[in-house]
């Protein structure tokens, strides 16, 4: 028997938040907390929560799970209801639409300001533009992102200032097009990135990695961003790119 | 100013504390403390200007901290959290809170530089 | 947006959120630094001008030796300024990239307050020799 505790608010008819208890009987096998939900909802069918694909690719159900942010789709019960309590918590630091679904607007916003598609001046070739193997690996560990905004979420910084830091989920993607071989606006980018709180107001707190459901580090790709910015040192792949191929 | 020279003098700044400091903090380790060893130590040129300029460096390091403090919660979204009226007046806090350190900086360096220089 | 913020509830509540090691130190620095300017530094430049006489330096020792409250304020206070050096010690090599994945921070963070401690405990028994 698991004690299930969820924030519920309904704007229609909740002035304020509350936290409702549910005693769940669990079923002979371990589940994840995304059916654990849904069998919840077949008796209260007013529980409200975003999910799509089930299986931790469209980044749609992440929430705070037991304190911390994770997919409710890809978390088993088992390894977080310590102690048979489990207790489910919109994503922090975003406004409430309803119960566990959260306002993503400003998430998005920050996105949209790195320009998260690839530009590239350079006449576009017969087929495509080309990259190396070796050039298409830098891209590892930045494109698996899918948005599901459990790092920013997590992230001090973030919370206060949604609209001035970019957040973790945002600098990847930064990093992701900067580091692209094929785009070559990477001082533009960057020029971007320059102010006081777009990218410094990250403090090194790894709350980021930390949650991320991909096993993507954030930090690490802002470092790289906070190098760029604080050396002239740019990576080979901005140089090479200006010279419009894309082979090492 | 730009986000890398702001960073940039944090971590200048920083360091030279440190390196005072530990300095200072070895001084204080390796000699047995009396008014007099500690009168001859202080009233050495070395002793007088490596301290101002290190005030200096606090007073900054000191300045770019307590305004990342200030601009992270001092702001009508954070106070707005508490509740609306507090974030409706934060700018203003704001406001009064770097007027606030900054006179206190101005003033802790002016006395420590009298202090130093002329007593 | 900020008419957003007042229609809606946000969930902000801290208690609620779990803090992994490296946001605990993070939030201590900060915290510490606040302490050290607006009270380890008037303090040091109090003590500095207490030991500018004889007199006045015989009177501050006194009260050093005789308040144990007083004592326990100064050491207290500098015990804090060492917590922000050395934080602020990891943070600068965090900021050369040094212990910058999640288990090197995890580990650097558990370092660093253990030593603090182990320091502490030091100097508060160098003091009573």
């Amino acid at each position: 028997m698991i004690e299930v505790n969820i924030y519920r608010y309904n704007p229609e008819t909740d002035k304020f938040p509350y936290m409702q208890k549910f005693n769940f009987e669990m079923p002979d096998r371990d589940i994840m907390v995304l059916e654990l939900l849904n069998t919840l909802k077949e008796s209260d069918p007013t529980i409200s929560y975003r999910r799509s694909c089930r299986e931790g690719v469209c980044g749609s159900d992440g929430m705070s799970i037991n304190g911390k942010n994770g997919l409710a789709c890809i978390t088993p019960v088992s390894e977080v209801a310590k102690g048979n309590k489990l207790e489910l918590r919109p994503l922090p630091g975003l406004p409430v639409v309803r119960d566990l679904v959260v306002d993503m607007t400003e998430f998005y916003a920050q996105y949209e300001k790195i320009k998260p598609f690839l530009q590239n001046d350079t006449p576009p070739p017969n087929q495509e533009r080309l990259q190396s193997p070796s050039d298409r690996d830098k891209l590892d560990g930045l494109y698996e992102c899918i948005l599901c905004a459990c790092c920013s979420t997590s992230c001090p910084s973030f919370w206060w200032n949604p609209d001035k830091f970019v957040g973790p989920a945002a600098l990847l993607q930064a990093y992701r097009f900067i580091a692209d071989t094929r785009d070559t606006r990477t001082e533009e980018r960057l020029e971007s990135l320059s102010d006081p709180f777009s990218v410094y107001r990250c403090h090194g707190i790894m709350n980021c990695v930390s949650v991320c459901p991909k096993g993507l580090n954030p930090n690490k790709a802002i470092g790289e961003i906070k190098s760029m910015l604080l050396t002239n040192k740019r990576h080979e792949a901005e140089i090479i790119a200006s010279d419009g191929g894309g082979s090492s | 100013m730009s986000g890398a020279s702001i960073w940039y003098l944090q971590r200048f700044s920083a360091l030279l504390n440190l390196i005072y400091i530990l300095w200072l903090g070895s001084f204080f380790v390796f000699n047995d403390i009396t008014f007099e060893v500690w009168s001859v130590f202080s009233s050495a040129l070395m002793f007088k200007t490596l301290t101002t300029l290190v005030i200096a460096s606090i007073i900054i390091h000191s300045i770019v901290g307590l305004w990342t403090v200030g601009t992270d919660y001092l702001t009508p979204r954070t106070l707005g959290f508490i509740s609306s009226r507090l974030g409706s007046y934060a700018n203003h806090f704001r406001l009064m809170y770097q007027l606030f350190f900054v006179t206190l900086s101005v003033t802790l360096t002016l006395i420590t530089s009298f202090l130093i220089w002329w007593s | 947006m900020s008419q957003k913020i007042v229609d809606r509830p946000v969930n902000i509540n801290l208690f609620k959120i779990r803090l992994p090691m490296s946001a605990l130190i993070s939030i201590t620095h900060r915290l510490s630094g606040i302490y050290v300017f607006f009270i380890t530094l008037p303090l040091s430049i109090i003590l500095f001008q207490k030991a500018l006489t004889e007199s006045s330096y015989d009177s501050i020792s006194l009260l050093i030796q005789t308040s144990s409250f007083f004592s326990t304020f100064v050491y207290f206070s500098f015990l804090i300024f060492l917590y922000h050096i050395l934080t602020g010690f990891r943070h600068l090599l965090m900021d050369i990239h040094i212990g910058e994945n999640l288990k090197a921070s995890n580990m650097s963070a558990i370092f660093v307050i253990s030593f603090w401690l182990v320091v502490s405990i030091f100097i508060l028994f160098g003091i009573q020799i």
